[in-house]
């Protein structure tokens, strides 16, 4: 079953959203930070990352280069601001557009209940479902059967300039020539 | 429609000028009916609506005394379109994501099984 993308935009001049993805902290940190991994999923079916760097460090810098089916290519760049496993605070930029936002990303692990109950390296562990689990009791933890029910839950929360419209960059996705 | 989306975000940017549409998707009404629940004068409630007015996002009627605002539904659909392009793009992505995720996972398992086997082994031969 798929993991819904909540997306929320009740507060002004932001964009909030949320999703679930069953896998550990650390390896969804990873697919989001790893260049070559990066590839592989941003855009989806709807864009190619053509160029991926990123520095994953606070005052490291990143750039992703984006593709449209018409041919057409724009980018996003920005500074990290803040970087843990918890939240990574970056700005982000549309091409070389002054208006920038602001992207703040948290993260939570959460333990899921299946039908029968816990899984067993839960009851060793002592932790009761749904408990926010530190980094370290999932990557230490070494269980397939733990993994599999360690799910990592991230939150996005694009903040615009105020009172400006928020930056252009999602034009290119409007102008899509293949909808 | 780019251009246009602008105007219609720079409307919208203001907690004022929402309130006012969130007013008038109840409903009609005039500069003074819409004036009521804020503390500002009409003159400034007036030049809120020029702003909505110019982005399209209201229209206002003959009647030379009342003139009553109404809601236009274009624009605001056109921030609808924007909001779910913006959620298609990040659905779609984190789709692929979840498969790269998958991978990732196999690949740690691998991992985990060949730690074990070499720690198995290690154990045999001290």
């Amino acid at each position: 079953m798929k993991n819904k993308l909540i997306v929320n935009t009740d507060a002004p001049n932001e964009i909030h959203m949320t999703r679930t993805f069953d896998a550990p902290r650390h390896l969804v940190i990873e697919a989001m930070t790893k260049p070559e991994l990066i590839k592989r999923w941003l855009g989806g079916k709807r864009a190619t990352v053509t160029h991926a760097e990123c520095d994953l460090r606070v005052g490291g810098s990143y750039k992703w280069v984006f593709l449209l089916p018409d041919g057409n290519s724009f980018y996003f760049s920005g500074t990290f601001r803040e970087v843990s496993p918890e939240r990574v605070v970056h700005n982000e930029r549309f091409n070389e557009e002054p208006d920038e936002s602001l992207v703040t990303s948290t993260s939570s692990m959460r333990i899921l209940r299946n039908s029968i109950g816990l899984a067993p390296a839960f009851r060793t562990v002592r932790v009761a479902a749904g408990k926010i689990l530190p980094e370290h009791t999932a990557v230490n933890s070494g269980s397939d059967a733990f993994e599999k029910y360690v799910v990592n839950e991230r939150s996005w929360a694009f903040t615009f300039p105020t009172p400006a419209p928020p930056p252009t960059w999602v034009v290119p996705l409007l102008e899509n020539p293949n909808e | 429609m780019a251009a246009t989306l602008d105007l219609t975000l720079s409307a919208l940017a203001d907690p004022t000028r929402r309130a006012i549409i969130a007013r008038l998707a109840k409903g009609e009404a005039s500069v003074m009916e819409l004036a009521a629940p804020f503390a500002m004068s009409q003159p400034a409630i007036s030049k809120h609506l020029k702003v909505l007015e110019h982005a399209g996002l209201i229209s206002r009627g003959r009647d030379a005394q009342r003139r009553p605002c109404r809601l236009e539904g274009a624009p605001l659909r056109d921030v609808n379109a924007w909001v779910e392009k913006f959620r298609e793009f990040w659905e779609s992505s984190f789709e692929s994501l979840d498969d790269v995720l998958d991978d990732l996972k196999k690949r740690d398992r691998k991992r985990a099984k060949r730690a074990r086997a070499t720690k198995a082994m290690k154990g045999k031969t001290s």
